[in-house]
């Protein structure tokens, strides 16, 4: 009989319903970062990675303003500013 | 509370996070549809609804092109951006344009409501640690 065993003694298999779902749901992130990383970058984001090893300093800089979330978060709420008060008058 | 009312609040706020983004902008067009058709409004929906659905609606637009922009959809946005922009939504539209366009009126519960709105956003996407 087996008791107090995650596995079941006789044939070896995993019995523990809990443990069963956790390791299926670590293998699903697992398989999902793999998966993610082998995905092919975007242009922009390709773009962005080389810009931001050039040799130019003020490059670099130009380019680590524009891709942070920051510009990029003030950009989109200032276009949209714009937008609602167009909408509104 | 007891185990089952924790487990209804934590499905109800789990619903709301998933929902609150396409029931805003419903509520918001709704809304600016029924002022563009003079239809008669209670004061607050007329003067005071869009405000608070404003901040939500922009952050979210805001964080979600950042997530894709940066292919990371963990990505949140820091509460010092938001702010700035809340700051920057008030001043716009509570100071800058009511100076020079008539049809804008400076409100301070409009400031009140722009920042109840992020206050909410920020809740949401930060604070509330539940999957959707």
């Amino acid at each position: 009989m087996t008791k107090n065993s995650d596995y079941c003694s006789n044939c070896g298999t995993l019995i523990n319903i809990n443990l069963r779902r956790k390791l299926e749901r670590e293998e699903r992130e697992r398989k999902r970062q793999k998966k993610e990383e082998l995905e092919k970058p975007d242009a922009i984001t390709v773009f962005f990675e080389k810009v931001h090893n050039h040799s130019n300093p003020i490059v670099r800089i130009v380019a680590l303003v524009f891709y942070s979330v920051w510009a990029v978060v003030l950009a989109i709420g200032a276009f949209l500013a714009y937008i609602f008060a167009y909408i509104a008058a | 509370m007891s185990n089952f009312e924790l487990k209804n609040v934590k499905t109800i706020l789990k619903g709301l996070k998933a929902l609150y983004f396409p029931l805003f902008c419903l509520t918001a067009a709704i809304v600016l549809s029924l002022q563009k058709m003079s239809a008669a409004l209670p004061e607050w929906t007329n003067n005071y609804l869009n405000d608070f659905l404003c901040m939500p609606i922009v952050l979210f637009i805001g964080q979600f092109t950042v997530r894709k922009l940066k292919r990371n959809n963990a990505l949140r946005l820091p509460w010092p951006l938001i702010l700035t922009l809340t700051l920057f939504y008030s001043i716009y539209f509570e100071y800058y344009l009511p100076s020079f366009n008539l049809r804008y009126t400076a409100d301070f519960l409009d400031i009140i409501l722009y920042f109840l709105g992020s206050a909410f956003f920020y809740f949401m996407e930060n604070k509330l640690m539940v999957k959707t």
